[in-house]
């Protein structure tokens, strides 16, 4: 396996000095604290969905939990700061930031869902019985916006930013911090998603009947729902001529996004996937890239019945039948907030290494979903990569991500 | 940019006018009254309070505008700001996990509990199919929301913007900031918390902007630290209303 912080930092090509490049990665889920792990365990195609085991449930679902011990967040914080602070950390070292020098405007764009809600069963149980309740939860809740914690926590001078757009909520995050650079608000931008497990998504997931038995099988034929899971997901952004005066030399760009609202239903995609295509299209128009031109799409591929109808039907009008997909929810399980940042790092991470994830849990083509997934690990060829997030809510958003000219694989 | 058109929901009711004239507010709530608009509301027979502020509010900023939901498409863009999402429906979601188990609950709370619900029904009744991104923040709001808007303005990513802040109160939240964001408990030290400024008084509602591009292309906007509904009347009146 290549080295991808090597690669980070000594690619040969060279982006134009606007262009908004990748300069830092972070990442955990299921599938592996770190790249280095997440590169062995997306090539490997090992399943690590089980039981709930960290809190107690009737629900006899499988999830995604992440099983490594988590550094802590100094005093009471909550876990989807742990696993951002997992990521954040990563994402400034593999970027040259640890720590970022004090001349530099650092931002910060999180996305997520579970750390924006005060949920805390235990809290509010005992609010009830009581009228009364200890203020700890609350209190971590308070101190715990994601984008408002890390700003304090290192000390960045830029602009902060909680997104939650649910499940699109990292993609948009990183097409926020995008646009932050192109608007010169500030100099670099950590930007990403990161959300925990608990019992209320669970329960809520549940609720709506879109919880898989089984593992997920994105796009199968045979798919019966989503399974939850965990993780953060982060990129370091900059323009390409502040990480040119800084030493460093990224491999990838982040072209392009694009963002549409469906304006159809809170919890079901607009059957047609009109806003879906507006925001893929927006996003190869920032990069300046044809649909002929992307090598692949990550998806967002649930494996609900809905999402992957609508968005495989939407991506192959889009690009033709024949493009490569994949989707990495059958490797992490649906990380909601967290899935649009651990997507965007793995599409870099395959642009970087010139192989494509199998689609976990993929193996009958439906008839409705004219594509076909990757079933093993695939090789790159070509430049450009989109990866697509859908959400409650209706929001489609949709990321590109491309190596410099002369670099094509 | 400019402020072309407001919108307020609060407990003093629904309108800008009434908020100029002043007056004292019967409580600390939107009275129910108010949200009786079987027009703007049509299609939100599920939807809570929280919701239903956002989209009357976003509704009177666009046709304050001269504009109508006939009008808008895939440039109009939304930005809804909240500290604190809909607090009400996530309590009553986590009373249906207790009173009832987790098997028995109801997905329509869990699906309003969610923090974009709202600006998924401010797009849907003013048909808005541009952008639309809710942000949960407790520091300065309506600027992190102007900020974004000026950008989303400027990189054509919307030809006009409806920003806005919603609020809701809640029985939970009110025993939360008894103890923790009351001036008095705000001033005890309290190692490693860092929480949102202390709060005088909590209140509900709603104030949108719809914000376009100046017609001189000036951004006079930028800088503005709106935090209160009086700021915002303010700054209204300052950068003119249309």
């Amino acid at each position: 396996m290549r080295d991808y912080q090597a690669d980070l930092t000594h690619a040969g090509a060279a982006f134009d000095d606007e262009a908004i490049v990748v300069s830092g990665l972070g990442v955990i889920s299921a599938a592996g604290a770190g790249c280095e792990a997440s590169l062995v365990a997306l090539k490997a195609g090992g399943r690590t969905c089980g039981p709930v085991k960290r809190f107690a449930t009737t629900i006899d679902k499988p999830v995604f939990e992440v099983s490594e011990q988590l550094k802590k967040w100094h005093g009471e914080g909550t876990r989807a700061l742990d696993l951002a602070l997992a990521a954040v950390e990563e994402a400034l070292r593999s970027a040259n930031l640890s720590p970022p020098p004090a001349d530099l405007r650092v931002g910060v764009c999180l996305g997520t869902t579970v750390a924006s809600q005060l949920n805390d069963l235990e809290f509010y149980r005992q609010y009830r019985e009581t009228g009364t309740g200890a203020v700890a939860a609350p209190e971590r809740f308070l101190a715990g916006n994601p984008a408002a914690a890390l700003k304090r926590r290192y000390g960045f001078r830029g602009p902060d930013m909680t997104v939650v757009n649910a499940c699109s909520s990292g993609a948009d995050a990183i097409g926020v911090a995008r646009d932050w650079l192109t608007a010169g608000l500030c100099d670099v931008v950590v930007a990403g998603g990161t959300d925990e497990l608990n019992q209320v998504p669970l329960t809520g997931f549940h609720s709506l009947g879109i919880l898989s038995d089984t593992p997920c099988r994105p796009f199968d034929r045979d798919r019966t729902g989503l399974n939850l899971g965990e993780g953060a997901g982060v990129v370091v952004l900059e323009k390409a001529r502040t990480a040119r005066t800084r030493g460093v030399r990224p491999s990838v760009a982040c072209a392009g996004y694009g963002t549409y609202a469906d304006a159809y239903h809170l919890t079901a995609p607009r059957p047609d996937g009109g806003a879906l295509e507006k925001a893929v299209r927006r996003a190869m128009a920032d990069a300046r890239v044809a649909p002929g031109d992307v090598a692949f799409v990550n998806a967002h591929g649930t494996a609900t019945p809905d999402n992957d109808r609508v968005e495989g039907a939407t991506l192959a009008r889009v690009f033709g039948p024949r493009i490569c997909v994949c989707s990495t929810k059958g490797h992490t399980g649906h990380t909601l907030g967290a899935a649009g940042g651990i997507e965007a790092v793995f599409t870099v991470l395959a642009l970087q290494n010139g192989w494509i994830p199998p689609t976990l849990g993929f193996e009958n083509q439906d008839d409705d979903i004219p594509l076909s997934p990757t079933r093993t690990v695939t090789p790159l060829a070509g430049r450009h990569a989109v990866s697509t997030s859908l959400a409650f809510g209706g929001n489609n958003s949709a990321l590109v991500f491309s190596l410099p000219a002369g670099r094509r694989r | 940019m400019k402020i072309a058109g407001m919108g307020l929901v609060s407990s003093l009711g629904r309108g800008v006018q009434r908020h100029r004239d002043g007056g004292r507010p019967a409580g600390r709530r939107v009275p129910a009254e108010t949200l009786k608009d079987r027009h703007v509301l049509r299609g939100m027979r599920r939807a809570d309070r929280f919701c239903a502020f956002a989209t009357l509010a976003a509704y009177d900023a666009l046709t304050a505008g001269n504009a109508t939901p006939d009008d808008t498409d895939d440039t109009m863009g939304i930005i809804l700001l909240t500290a604190l999402g809909p607090q009400a429906t996530t309590f009553g979601f986590l009373d249906d996990i207790i009173d009832y188990g987790e098997k028995e609950v109801s997905p329509i709370k869990f699906s309003h509990s969610v923090h974009n619900a709202a600006a998924y029904y401010v797009a849907a009744a003013l048909g808005c199919r541009g952008p639309t991104t809710t942000i949960a923040t407790f520091d300065d709001p309506f600027a992190k929301g102007i900020q974004l808007a000026g950008v989303w303005l400027s990189s054509g990513r919307a030809r006009r913007v409806l920003v806005g802040c919603v609020e809701e109160l809640s029985a939970p939240f009110d025993h939360i900031h008894d103890h923790l964001l009351n001036p008095e408990q705000a001033a005890r030290m309290r190692p490693f918390a860092f929480a949102m400024a202390p709060v005088e008084a909590l209140s509900e509602g709603a104030a949108f902007l719809l914000l376009t591009p100046s017609d001189d292309g000036a951004d006079r906007l930028t800088g503005i630290n709106m935090r209160t509904i009086a700021d915002l009347l303010a700054a209204a009146e300052t950068f003119g209303n249309g």
